[in-house]
């Protein structure tokens, strides 16, 4: 019987590590992380528990990335989710050794020229919070329940394009996901392919 | 209706003189595109088929219509006149494209992208038509470059027979030729087992075509993890793909749809069909197979790499305890006979190295004969037979006998080789590459485990191949003497030293002997082993009368040489132990070590236990080497005690199905091979290498069961 316990305990413990390695889907927990932003502070995820958490992957030299920034429409999503409480997570996970590497100095630069107004801005150079969450492509967005709990995950959008003007035309899928939640609703779209560059991990 | 149709259609086209019928290659960032109709003419009412070549730069690629992890499809917009209408892209079999731990479906190179256009009935002949079409791509290498181009051009239209493009034509028929297909002569079923995907193929027919790849395409993304390596594992009627599946794929509705490709093929000329399937998630069906290995890490070894191992381990093989008294001491004494004289010297060297060629040939040739008749058999086999192994220790005996002095045989083993002498002596240098691969057979070296296992999963052409390479790096350091007549001066002349070599050489082979005789002793019991060494003495008794009275007067002689004779028979007599194994002896398990079976692992990995898997043979001197050093080292029995490491040893050193099925799981046909399966995982083994260290052994236990 005592064997059986630790068995079970031990194949549970296995399920859950490996899980933790692999991509996340919605429903489960969003694993822990703790990263240093580009003003030094640390952030870690379970400080804004309670809250609605937007990660979104990012890397500025990723043409799907410059779609939805130089059309204004993540700035302008950014703004109007941190208004109403929500924080806003940009990830970068592209490797030093890669040459769209943007250290912590450059990229206030480029969040400053853009615009971009997230909560905070954190750097991933060893790819591990990426690889934990499942991040492929810039962008990848993920939004977190005040619970810790994965609400979407998935494309910004329904209309995996290079183009600004599908914008217009297409369904935000981050959107809809959060104000189905604020309005305490089913997220209707759960996940979504992530379209966009590949993240540039350190391999 | 219809004349208002016509006019209109005239109407647009009347204007245009007929021009260029396709558009000009456009130049874009790393890729160049045109678009071509497959005929320089429209014929009314037939369809037309316009392809959008792009030519990727090299390490460059463009996606499927599934990209993967990241990227996105190439996506044609037609403006055709009214009538007319665009079917969707006909995409051809896509490749896997890694991205450091990311995974795309797309293509390198130069793909053709086939779209059918219908052309409606009534158009008129000697109008021209325009086409007109935008084509946008995402190109990546590490980074990505969104291009687009919009092509126009003017179709003649014409009732004479169309003549097809001629450029192009032959490579878009090829391309259309290889287009997936549905799946015929195959049953396929998937379903969810654990967390993997798993894709049954099932063969309608009595023979099983063979296939070593098979990698899967999902269509749409969420289905399975694309990264991680897709795992072929042979079953009874076909084949079985594991796929890691995607975390959200417990959320997907519907059914399965897909391209399954495979090496060489699913049939004749088909490399690729449509799969749709409904995923069950068979729990039943999961228990009954949990426990398989999964199959081999070197089925992504590539043949270069399979053959350079091989060539690798043939080298090394020359160092072997038992292969480097014989052989360098035939190859000293041709290569004194013809030194001075290169001519003479490089056809020795060929004849050993064909000696060499040959017999590894005929080894391989019987290998693949008895598997193909479903033999589970695998490399080593030889020595899973008690005859086999009695044979060895008395010719390894006669060889050692012959250079401690006991007797002289012409100036070697010619006198045995007798009738096989041709009118020179080339032949002896074959014969003596014949003698390097039998007394080689033995020794299991690094590499060589690898290098084979790809081989036996290979057609039997590329596992000849792997054999051939394998054999051509025995020979290798002795043609490379014979070519090089440079080296050989750097040899003494033959004199005393080249005795006392002999002799000390002979020391070696000694121990061979006592090797093998304890091998038998592990398969056929301590009888058989008594009734070799006797048989061993009446033979050495035949060789020194042989040697004494080689020299006395006729009578004497022949006298001598009878009796010696009924000896050396009495000898050969006795040393046979027959086929029947002893099976208590072979067991090699005491102590931790407990004996392995399939049941036994798959209890050990259901408590959630490590598992380190010994597979091992008595006649396998690597595997007793690291078993001696290493695996019973008190530092590793105190590490897998700490542990809880189970610990089983796959006894190999008798012929035994259930062994080589789970090496052939592995990816490997020879042992030793060592498993570590980590605590919890249903996964694959870890599989360590060949020559064990203890550093390595302690890494595999911390990674397979943490410290708590």
């Amino acid at each position: 019987m005592n064997k059986l316990v630790v068995a079970s305990l031990a194949v549970s413990m296995a399920v859950l590590v490996s899980a933790a390695q692999a991509a996340v889907a919605p429903g489960q927990a969003a694993p822990e992380f703790s990263l240093v932003d580009i003003n030094g502070k640390v952030q870690k995820l379970s400080d804004y528990r309670g809250k609605y958490v937007v990660l979104e992957w990012f890397n500025s030299e990723c043409p799907f990335v410059q779609k939805h920034y130089e059309s204004g429409n993540m700035q302008a999503l950014q703004a109007r989710y941190t208004q109403k409480g929500v924080v806003w997570l940009g990830i970068n996970s592209t490797s030093p050794r890669h040459s769209n590497y943007r250290d912590p100095a450059r990229s206030q630069a480029i969040l400053k020229e853009w615009k971009s107004a997230p909560t905070a801005f954190v750097l991933d150079p060893d790819g591990k919070v990426g690889k934990q969450y499942g991040a492929r492509t810039t962008p990848h967005m993920y939004v977190i329940d005040p619970k810790g709990t994965l609400v979407y995950v998935g494309g910004i959008d329904d209309k995996p394009s290079i183009s600004q003007r599908d914008i217009a035309t297409a369904k935000n899928l981050v959107a809809a996901a959060l104000d189905e939640s604020l309005s305490g609703k089913p997220v209707g779209t759960p996940s979504a392919m992530p379209y966009g560059c590949s993240v540039k991990y350190d391999n | 209706m219809r004349w208002f149709v016509l006019c209109f259609i005239l109407l647009i086209t009347a204007p245009v003189s007929i021009s260029p019928v396709a558009a000009a290659p456009v130049q874009r960032p790393h890729i160049e595109a045109e678009l071509i109709p497959e005929k320089t003419s429209l014929h009314p009412g037939e369809p037309v088929i316009v392809a959008l070549r792009l030519q990727m730069e090299k390490r460059w690629h463009t996606y499927w219509k599934n990209p993967g992890d990241s990227g996105l499809p190439t996506r044609i917009t037609w403006t055709l006149p009214q009538g007319f209408s665009a079917g969707p892209i006909q995409w051809p079999a896509p490749r896997r494209i890694n991205v450091g731990p990311l995974t795309n479906f797309g293509y390198e190179g130069e793909i053709f992208l086939l779209t059918d256009i219908q052309v409606p009935a009534g158009l008129a002949a000697g109008t021209a038509v325009p086409i007109t079409a935008k084509a946008d791509w995402l190109v990546c290498e590490e980074i990505c470059i969104p291009g687009d181009a919009t092509f126009s051009f003017m179709l003649p239209v014409s009732n004479e027979p169309a003549a097809a493009d001629p450029k192009w034509a032959k490579a878009i028929e090829r391309t259309r030729g290889q287009l997936p297909r549905p799946l015929e002569g195959w049953n396929l079923d998937a379903y969810l087992r654990g967390d993997d995907l798993v894709l049954r193929l099932s063969s309608g027919q009595a023979r099983v075509v063979r296939i070593h790849n098979l990698t899967f395409f999902p269509d749409q993304d969420g289905w399975i993890e694309n990264a991680s390596p897709q795992r072929m594992i042979r079953t009874a009627g076909g084949y079985e793909l594991r796929v890691a599946s995607a975390a959200a794929i417990r959320s997907k509705s519907g059914r399965l749809t897909g391209l399954i490709v495979a090496e060489p093929g699913l049939a004749q000329g088909v490399a690729a069909a449509v799969v749709e399937v409904p995923v069950e998630s068979a729990s039943a069906l999961a228990d009954e197979i949990l426990e398989q290995p999964a199959l081999s890490p070197f089925a992504d070894l590539g043949l270069l790499a399979a053959l350079g191992l091989a060539f690798l381990g043939g080298v090394i093989l020359n160092l072997m305890p038992c292969v480097f008294p014989v052989v360098s001491i035939k190859v000293l004494s041709f290569v004194e006979q013809a030194r001075g004289n290169p001519a003479r010297l490089r056809a020795h060297g060929l004849a050993f190295a064909a000696g060499v060629l040959v017999s590894f040939w005929v080894v391989a040739g019987i290998l693949l004969a008895l598997r193909a008749q479903g033999a589970a058999l695998g490399w080593g086999y030889q020595l899973q037979s008690p005859p086999v192994v009695a044979a060895l220790a008395l010719l390894f005996f006669v060889l050692a006998l012959n250079l401690s002095g006991l007797f002289q045989v012409g100036t070697s083993l010619q006198s045995l080789a007798g009738k096989l002498r041709l009118r020179n002596d080339y032949a002896d240098s074959a014969l003596s590459g014949l003698l390097a691969t039998l007394v080689a057979t033995p020794c299991t070296v690094p590499f060589m485990g690898a290098a084979l296992g790809f081989a036996l999963t290979q057609p039997a052409i590329v596992a000849m191949l792997v054999f051939s390479a394998l054999a051509l790096g025995m020979s290798g350091p002795y043609l490379l003497l014979c070519f090089w007549p440079a080296l050989i001066r750097r040899i003494p002349r033959p004199g005393r030293w080249m005795e006392t070599l002999k002799q000390v050489l002979a020391f070696p082979l000694y121990l061979t002997v006592v090797w093998l005789a304890w091998v038998l002793g592990r398969q056929a019991g301590v009888d058989a082993v008594a009734r070799l060494l006797t048989g061993l003495t009446l033979v050495a008794a035949a060789l020194w009368m042989i040697g004494r009275w080689r020299a006395s007067t006729e009578t004497g002689k022949r006298a001598a040489m009878i009796v010696a004779l009924m000896l050396a028979v009495a000898g050969c007599v006795f040393a046979w132990p027959g086929n029947k194994t002893a099976e208590a002896v072979a067991e090699e398990v005491s102590g931790p070590w407990k004996r392995w079976s399939p049941d036994a692992l798959a209890s050990a990995r259901a408590e959630g236990r490590a598992v380190f898997v010994d597979f091992t043979a008595a006649w396998c001197v690597t595997c007793q080497v690291n078993k001696r050093l290493v695996l019973e080292s008190d530092a590793l029995q105190a590490r897998f005690e700490e542990r809880n490491v189970v610990r089983l040893r796959a006894d190999w050193t008798n012929q035994d199905a259930q062994i080589t099925a789970a090496l052939r799981d592995l990816g490997r046909i020879g042992v030793p091979v060592y498993a570590v399966y980590a605590a919890g995982s249903k996964g694959a083994p870890t599989l360590l290498p060949e020559l064990l260290t203890q550093q390595r052994v302690l890494r595999a236990i911390d990674e397979a069961a943490p410290p708590s």
